[in-house]
This record gives structure tokens, C-alpha cells and sequence, in this order.
């Protein structure tokens, strides 16, 4: 999760990331940020992001895109 | 055209079909729905509303077909020893097919029987002789229930809502009538089951809703009716006037787009609100943006989500584009490296939003006006952040907030012109003309009212505009003033509800001496 | 139950007390914008027709009502000229059958007419149920109908009193001695259709008719000539209304109650309206049915009319003018 949390740092510095709930709701992560972070993960855990995963729930909290990456691992073994 | 604020929709058939709704019993109150829009979609299309239906169809169908194929999918995964990925695979593939050919079809009847007239312009063009098609006409609000179709079923494709197995719901949420004409753009997730469960009408919708759509009224009639005087002799013939008169003409019509849109989305929204439905919200204080690209999440909210989340983030995540963005990482670095590769999905949207506008050049340069903004932006942001930085100047500080917000209302106002003007040829020669032929001498010597609006009419729109500011302050800080009117009691509610009635019918721009506007938005 | 009861009570008194109050405002905002006069200078709109107003109560025999083709084709002054009858033309462009129910319930507040002529060609100008409640609301709620008056309200507009008594000098009549030769050549093509009335204004007509009947005028259907908007579809279904309703009808474009129209002079725009030469026949003939049919014997010699004579020298002063 502090592999996530690093990439989010680097790309949008100077938010909580721990505590918001609300990373896309209130646009904290906009559509390009969101784009490269989708890019940074995929390097990072070697994973695939389709399409269908880019919803708010995902994307909302440092947790939830955890969750997504745990996720997606797992599907591809 | 008629518009949703025309006597016979807001004095019969909207108090009708109300009425109407509320007398059926709770489990049939969705043929009621039903059956009014469907009288509504034949008053102002007549046959051709078995194109809806023939949608809803088509939608049902892939939708059940979707949801078939990912049961059975889920059984094979379930099952001992089974190859995931071969079989996520196999029916990854089926459901795409699916998909498509849903999507294709949808989309093929709106090309069809929306830019067939254009696609054969420009094909004779370019010397290629097309057999001409009979025109048959286009049904009301087809570029709106096209893309509700659409993201249906993309998102039962993506699993995001199950497939609906009764058609009746879908021709319900394709149809409805307050949202037909010009939206909002709803997703199936947000108002189908609610359409369909028949609420009761109550004091508290009838109050909220019925305010909702005074207060649309009042923007169309003081503001949107008003600005027509104005708006249509200069981009009629803009020749005929200097450079400041169109720029004028430019900050008008904008404010006239605004007033006639947003108040028929508050029409859908507090229509619906009477039927208990809540409508996805459409505008968000637009004009309060700092960028461009925070102006399009803030104006046609409902359309910016949909080509975000059924055009931009499909072609962002392509194979193709994920590896041109992999590539611009590793050559400008983490942030400016995706910004420069996601020209490539921007420039999908904008040439889909522009060209979902209609089938004109205009549209199609409006489209990349944006692109070019909002795509630049993109790239600049991190360098521009990283400047003020240097020099100590806060994100936040007044100035820069201040600067960021002209020129943002200067992009807006540069782009509706474009987006007004009949071609795009003449709406770069008016542009340009803002400029070069522009004479401070026209807003003192009586100019500005020779073109068709006196002083009270502007004194008219200037006063609605700051009580447009004001409510829209109120809303940005996330409060509902209508709903803060109803907490207070029944007097405060008489008091609106006759303030907003006064409003409208003395100061309401109707009758002789003025032509209603048609509705901007429902021949898009 | 009787706590529900008593709830449903209390906010059925709510919602009227509110409506009431509503309802109020509106009246009282209707009275701040009511033209103070029926003028145009106090902001009165169609001010030509709502002269009749000013005329002296119960002074006017005949009403004559409809479109334009109605105040380009009657002209009173002649016809007291010719025969002493008194007349008012009530007419606007573009009139649709609301709009002439209201006119005629203006007129008949003041007059007791004992014809009224109503132009044919309005009875084929469509409207909607949306325009008939338009119409209905600005009857009932002037402020719907007169509220861009907001931007030159005076004094006098709040504390006034509405007054009518303004007439129009030519009695309603629209004067031109323009000329534009009409292309005759396709008029009154015999055909066996029968052009088609919607229901909506069917019920208009029933309502006017019986609204005559009701004040002891009679109701005529007059077709006025013109190459443009008449035709023997039109006729034929005024024929067939004339019939259901038992009222007469008279098509001055053929038959034996033809006009004889040089429709290379009489007309002021290609055979859309008549001007002053056509008018004048068109008068000569309905003087000839008023008088005839009707009954009508004129207020020639009578003092009380004397205003008339005067009305007439001027018009005729106007006319050498022209």
C-alpha cells in the first residue's frame, strides 16, 4: 500500500491520502491523473487495468485502488 | 419546435400527466410515465418514435444477451480446475461482440438519420457522387437517449448494472419525457428503478420541484427570451456590426445558451423530482471555473462524464495508447508524459463532442478549439504549478485565482461565439473582428442599444445575472436554497413560490414584441 | 382517522388560501399594467379595435370582426355615408378564433349590435390548445397580456382608473389607396374539396354563435374577396358551418353576392387585401344585405348621430388627400 501511496505522492503531491474517501468525487484525482496512475501501477505490479475498473469506487481512497491492484493480481494468477 | 416552457406543456400536459400518474395505483404509475412520454414523443416526432423504441429493443435484447453470457461465464469459473483465463478470455470476447453490435446499432441510426445529410456534403466534396437517401427527419432528443442506450449497455457489459429483463423499463428510461428533449443524460443506475417504482407525489416534491421549475422558467423567459433581440441580428449579419458589438453579442449568447439550457435541465430535474426521480445534475455553477477543462466538469456535466468514462478511459487504456503513454513516461517524465499522450483520447472526445453538437463545421471546430485548450492545459499545469512555486506565489493567491478566472470566461466566451456562428469560416472572421474592429466608442454612444435591446431589458439581464452569481455562491458551498426555503415553513415557501411566479410573468420577455427562442439544445 | 382527516383539511385551506393570495397578487398586478386608456399612446395593443370601446354605449349596429382582410374590406364611414347605419370594425391581423371571442366580449359590454359580420378567413387560421389558454389567461389575468408595460409605468398607472374613451377616427377601418395588380388567373378554381376545420375551433365558433344568439344579434359568415386567401374549398366548408351552426353565410368572391372586384386596381398587395376602391364595393354591397336582409334603417337625421356627419366629412377630407 506505501507503493501506492508513493506513486500518488509523486503524481499529486500535498494530499492526505490516508484519511480522503473522496480522491474523485472531489476531483482531487482528475481524468489525467487518473490515466497516469492507471499507467504507474500497471508498471509497478505488472498488471492489467481495463476500462471496466476505472469507476469511482476504485479510485476513491488510497484503500480502494489497494484493493484494486490485490484484486487484479490474484485474477491473473 | 416547442419548447418545455410553451403554455401548453407547462398549463395542460405537465399538471396532466402529474395528476394522471398520481391517480394510478402505485404499481402501474410506470404506464403512466410511459404513456405520457410516449404522447409527448408523438406530438413533437410523430412515427418516428418507433426509432426509440426500436433503442430500447435493441438494448433489451443485447442487454439480456450480456447478462447470459456473464451467468454462464461466472458458472465456468466456478467450476473445479477450470482455465480462468482461457475462459475469461472466450467470453470476454462474446460479450465484446455483443457490445459492439448493440453499440453499432444504436449509433448506426443516429448517423443515419442525423449526419447522412453532412457525410454526403462532404462526400460530394471531395468529387464521390452519393446516392441521395430520402430524408425521413430526426426524432426528438435522438443524441440524447442514443447515448443512455449506449452506456446501458457498456455497463452491463462492464458489470456495472445487471441486464434488465423487462423492456417496458428501458423504454421508460429512454423516454422520459421532462429529460427527452435536451437531458440530463442519465445513466441507467440513476433514475431507472426509481422511474419504475411510482412514488407518490408529495408536498415536498411538488414544492421542490415545482420551484425547480419556475426557476427555469424565469431563466428562460427574463433571460434566454430576452437575449434573442440581441443575439440573433448580430450573428445573422455580423458584418453589419463593429467588433465590440460582436463581442458583446459573444458574452450575450453565452449567457443565453446558459439561461435556456440550464433552465430546461432544471424543467427535467424538477420534473422528475415530482415523480420522485432524481436526475443527475447537469450544471455546476459553470462560470465560477479556473480552467477550461474545469469548465467542462461544471457545464453539460451529464455529457462530460459520459464520453470520460465511455470514450476517454476506453481509449486511454487501449493497448495502442498505453503504449505510446508508457513511451512519453519514460521520455518527459511522470507527469508531463501522460499529459502529452492523452492528445490521442482528447482528441476522440472533442471531436465527439463537437460533432455530437450536429453536423456542421463549426461544431467540428468547436470540438478542437477545446481539444487544443484543454490538451495544451494539460501539458502546461505541472510547468506552470511548478513556476508559481519558484516564485512564491500560492495556487490559491487572489491574483492568479483572479487571472485564471477571466481567462477562462474569455476561452468560454471565444468558444460559444465559434460554436454560434453559422459556419466556421465566418466565426474566425468574427473573432478575429472582436479585435481588430473593436470601438470603445460603441458602449457610450447608443450603439449597444440600436441592435434590439434597451436600457430596461438590459437592466433586466444585469439584475437576473447577480441573482444568478448569488445563487450559484450559495450552491457552490453546497447548499440548496429551495430546500433551505421549504425547512422554513409554509410562509417562506407562498413567498418564493409568488416571488418566482411575479418574476416570470411581469418581467418575463413574451408576448408581442418578442419571439420565443427555440429551444437551443433539442435540435443537437 | 380523524387526526388524517383533520390534516387533509388543513392543508386543503393551505393550498387555497395560498392560491387566493396568489391569485390576488396577480390582480393587483393586473391593474398596474392595464392601459389607462384604450389608446395606443397609454399601451394599449390593438388599439384600432378596441376603439369600439369609446364609441357611445349601445350606439353601433353592426360589428364587423375578424382578420386583416376584415379592416382592409368594411369601411363604417362609407356605409353611414350610404345609408345611415352605424358600424365598428373589430379587427386585428392575424386574429384567431380566441382572440375574436374576447373581442366580441369586449364589444358586446358596451354595444348591443344587431348584426355581427365575421370574416371567414380567421375561422381557417389554426391555433393550439396552448393559444386558447393563453388567450383564456390574459382574458382573466390582464397582466399575462399587458406586462412588458412594466417599463413605463407612470403614477396615474397605480392610482388610476381604467377608462375607454378612445375611438379609432375611421372606426376601425385600415386606409389604403396603394395599388398592386393581383394575378387572378387561378381564382376561384371550382374544386369539390372541402378545406378542413379543426375541432378546437369548431367549439369556438359553436360558443361565438350562441353568444350572438344569446344578445339578439345575428351572426353572418362573410367571405371578403381575395385572390390569395380564398378559395372554393374554403367556401365550401363555410357552406357546410354555416348549415350546423344555422347562420348566414355570404361569399362575396362568387355567386350571386360577387363583388365585382377589378382586381387590377382594387387591391393594395397583389390580391392578399383589398384598398379603398375595393373596400368601397364590398361596403356598398353589405349596405345593400344590411339594409335588405337585416332590416337595418340608419340614424340618418338623428341628432344624436351628428358626430357621424363629422366623422364622415373628415375621412372624406383624408381621403381626397391621399
Amino acid at each position: 500500500m506505501d507503493a501506492v501511496k508513493d506513486i500518488l505522492e509523486e503524481l499529486k503531491p500535498g494530499v492526505d491520502y490516508l484519511s480522503r474517501e473522496d480522491l474523485v468525487d472531489a476531483r482531487v484525482l482528475d481524468s489525467l491523473t487518473i490515466i497516469a496512475l492507471v499507467a504507474e501501477l500497471e508498471d509497478a505490479f505488472d498488471i492489467t487495468i481495463p476500462a471496466v475498473e476505472i469507476v469511482a469506487d476504485n479510485f476513491n481512497s488510497l484503500r480502494g485502488i489497494w484493493a484494486l491492484v490485490e484484486r487484479l493480481r490474484a485474477q491473473d494468477l | 419546435m416547442t419548447s418545455y416552457f410553451s403554455p401548453a406543456v407547462l398549463g395542460l400536459f405537465a399538471p396532466l400527466s402529474v395528476i394522471a400518474y398520481q391517480l394510478f395505483p402505485r404499481r402501474a404509475r410506470w404506464a403512466a410515465l410511459l404513456g405520457a412520454s410516449l404522447v409527448f414523443f408523438w406530438a413533437l416526432s410523430g412515427r418516428l418514435v418507433v426509432f426509440v423504441l426500436a433503442s430500447a429493443a435493441i438494448v433489451w435484447v443485447g442487454g439480456m444477451a450480456l447478462g447470459a453470457l456473464a451467468r454462464s461465464r461466472d458458472r465456468a469459473l466456478a467450476a473445479e480446475g477450470a482455465e480462468r483465463r482461457r475462459v475469461r478470455r472466450t467470453y470476454q470476447r462474446r460479450m465484446r461482440a455483443v457490445l459492439a453490435v448493440g453499440v453499432l446499432l444504436n449509433v448506426g441510426i443516429l448517423v443515419a438519420l442525423k449526419y447522412l445529410g453532412f457525410l454526403g456534403s462532404v462526400a460530394e466534396g471531395l468529387g464521390l457522387g452519393l446516392p441521395s437517401l430520402p430524408s425521413i427527419g430526426v426524432p426528438i432528443g435522438i443524441s440524447f437517449y442514443t447515448l443512455q442506450a449506449v452506456s446501458y449497455l457498456t455497463d452491463v457489459y462492464r458489470g456495472v448494472v445487471p441486464a434488465d429483463a423487462n423492456p417496458a423499463r428501458l423504454a421508460l428510461f429512454l423516454t422520459f419525457f421532462p429529460q427527452v428533449m435536451e437531458g440530463p443524460i442519465a445513466r441507467y443506475s440513476q433514475t431507472a428503478q426509481a422511474l419504475w417504482s411510482g412514488r407518490p407525489v408529495t408536498a415536498r416534491g411538488l414544492f421542490l420541484g415545482g420551484t425547480r421549475v419556475l426557476w427555469g422558467l424565469s431563466k428562460y423567459l427574463l433571460v434566454a427570451n430576452r437575449l434573442n433581440s440581441f443575439v440573433k441580428p448580430v450573428f445573422a449579419d455580423p458584418a453589419s456590426y463593429d467588433g465590440s458589438v460582436i463581442a458583446v453579442a459573444a458574452v450575450l449568447y453565452t449567457m443565453q445558451l446558459y439561461c435556456d439550457f440550464s433552465g430546461t435541465i432544471d424543467f427535467a430535474v424538477g420534473m422528475a423530482r415530482v415523480f420522485g426521480v432524481e436526475e443527475p445534475e447537469n450544471f455546476r455553477q459553470p462560470f465560477l471555473s479556473r480552467t477550461a477543462s474545469e469548465f467542462w466538469q461544471r457545464w453539460h456535466v451529464t455529457l462530460g462524464s459520459w464520453l470520460k468514462d465511455y470514450v476517454f478511459y476506453p481509449v486511454s487504456l487501449s493497448r495502442p495508447v498505453k503504449h505510446l503513454t508508457g513511451a512519453a513516461r519514460r521520455a518527459l517524465g511522470v507527469r508531463v508524459g501522460p499529459a502529452v499522450a492523452s492528445g490521442v483520447a482528447l482528441l476522440c472526445v472533442w471531436v465527439a463532442n463537437g460533432l455530437w453538437h450536429g453536423a456542421g463545421t463549426q461544431y467540428l471546430l468547436f470540438g478542437l478549439y477545446y481539444f487544443v485548450i484543454i490538451w495544451l492545459g494539460g501539458i502546461v499545469a505541472p510547468l506552470s504549478e511548478g513556476a508559481l512555486a519558484r516564485v512564491g506565489v500560492s495556487r490559491d493567491a487572489l491574483p492568479w485565482r483572479a487571472f485564471q478566472h477571466v481567462r477562462t470566461l474569455l476561452v468560454v466566451f471565444a468558444g460559444e461565439l465559434l460554436f454560434r456562428a453559422s459556419g466556421a469560416r465566418q466565426g474566425i472572421s468574427m473573432l478575429l473582428r472582436t479585435v481588430t474592429d473593436f470601438s470603445p466608442a460603441s458602449f457610450v454612444d447608443g450603439t449597444m442599444l440600436g441592435v434590439g435591446m434597451d436600457l430596461h431589458d438590459f437592466a433586466v439581464v444585469g439584475a437576473f445575472a447577480v441573482l444568478l452569481l448569488v445563487v450559484g455562491l450559495v450552491r457552490e458551498r453546497g447548499s440548496s436554497p429551495l430546500e433551505r426555503v421549504w425547512e422554513r415553513g409554509p410562509a417562506a415557501r407562498l413567498a418564493i413560490v409568488t416571488a418566482l411566479v411575479v418574476m416570470a410573468v411581469v418581467f418575463g420577455a413574451y408576448g408581442v414584441g418578442y419571439v420565443p427562442v427555440d429551444p437551443m439544445y433539442a435540435q443537437f | 382517522m380523524r387526526r388524517k382527516l383533520a390534516g387533509a383539511l388543513r392543508a386543503t385551506v393551505a393550498v387555497a388560501l395560498s392560491a387566493a393570495f396568489m391569485l390576488g397578487v396577480l390582480v393587483a398586478l393586473s391593474h398596474l399594467v392595464m392601459p389607462k386608456n384604450n389608446q395606443a399612446e397609454f399601451g394599449q395593443i390593438d388599439a384600432s379595435a378596441h376603439g369600439v370601446a369609446g364609441e357611445r354605449p349601445n350606439s353601433i349596429d353592426v360589428l364587423f370582426m375578424g382578420d386583416s382582410e376584415a379592416y382592409s374590406s368594411f369601411s363604417p364611414l362609407d356605409l353611414w355615408h350610404a345609408r345611415g347605419i352605424t358600424s365598428y370594425v373589430v379587427a386585428t391581423s392575424s386574429q384567431k378564433l380566441p382572440y375574436t371571442r374576447s373581442l366580441l366580449a369586449y364589444a358586446l359590454a358596451r354595444q348591443s349590435p344587431r348584426v355581427v359580420v365575421l370574416d371567414a378567413n380567421c375561422l381557417f387560421r389554426p391555433f393550439s390548445p396552448g393559444d386558447a389558454l393563453v388567450r383564456a389567461a390574459q382574458d382573466a389575468l390582464p397582466v399575462f397580456e399587458y406586462h412588458n408595460r412594466w417599463k413605463s409605468l407612470t403614477l396615474e398607472d397605480v392610482v388610476g382608473t381604467v377608462r375607454t374613451t378612445w375611438s379609432d377616427e375611421l372606426k376601425g377601418f385600415h386606409l389604403s389607396a396603394k395599388v398592386d395588380p393581383a394575378d387572378a388567373s387561378g381564382y376561384q378554381t371550382p374544386t369539390d374539396r372541402v378545406a378542413s376545420m379543426p375541432a378546437l375551433s369548431m367549439a369556438y365558433l359553436h360558443d361565438i354563435a350562441r353568444t350572438c344568439a344569446d344578445r339578439g344579434a345575428h351572426l353572418v359568415l362573410v367571405s371578403t374577396p381575395s385572390t390569395k386567401n380564398w378559395d372554393m374549398a374554403k367556401h365550401n366548408r363555410v357552406r357546410l358551418v354555416a348549415e350546423e351552426l344555422g347562420v348566414d353565410y355570404v361569399d362575396l368572391n362568387m355567386g350571386d353576392e360577387r363583388v365585382d372586384i377589378d382586381w387590377s386596381t382594387d387591391t393594395r398587395d397583389a390580391g392578399d387585401h383589398l384598398n379603398l376602391s375595393g373596400a368601397r364595393k364590398v361596403t356598398a354591397r353589405m349596405g345593400e344585405l344590411l339594409s335588405g336582409r337585416y332590416g337595418l334603417e340608419g340614424h340618418r337625421g338623428d341628432p344624436a348621430f351628428d358626430s357621424w356627419d363629422e366623422a364622415y366629412s373628415r375621412y372624406e377630407r383624408k381621403v381626397s388627400e391621399l
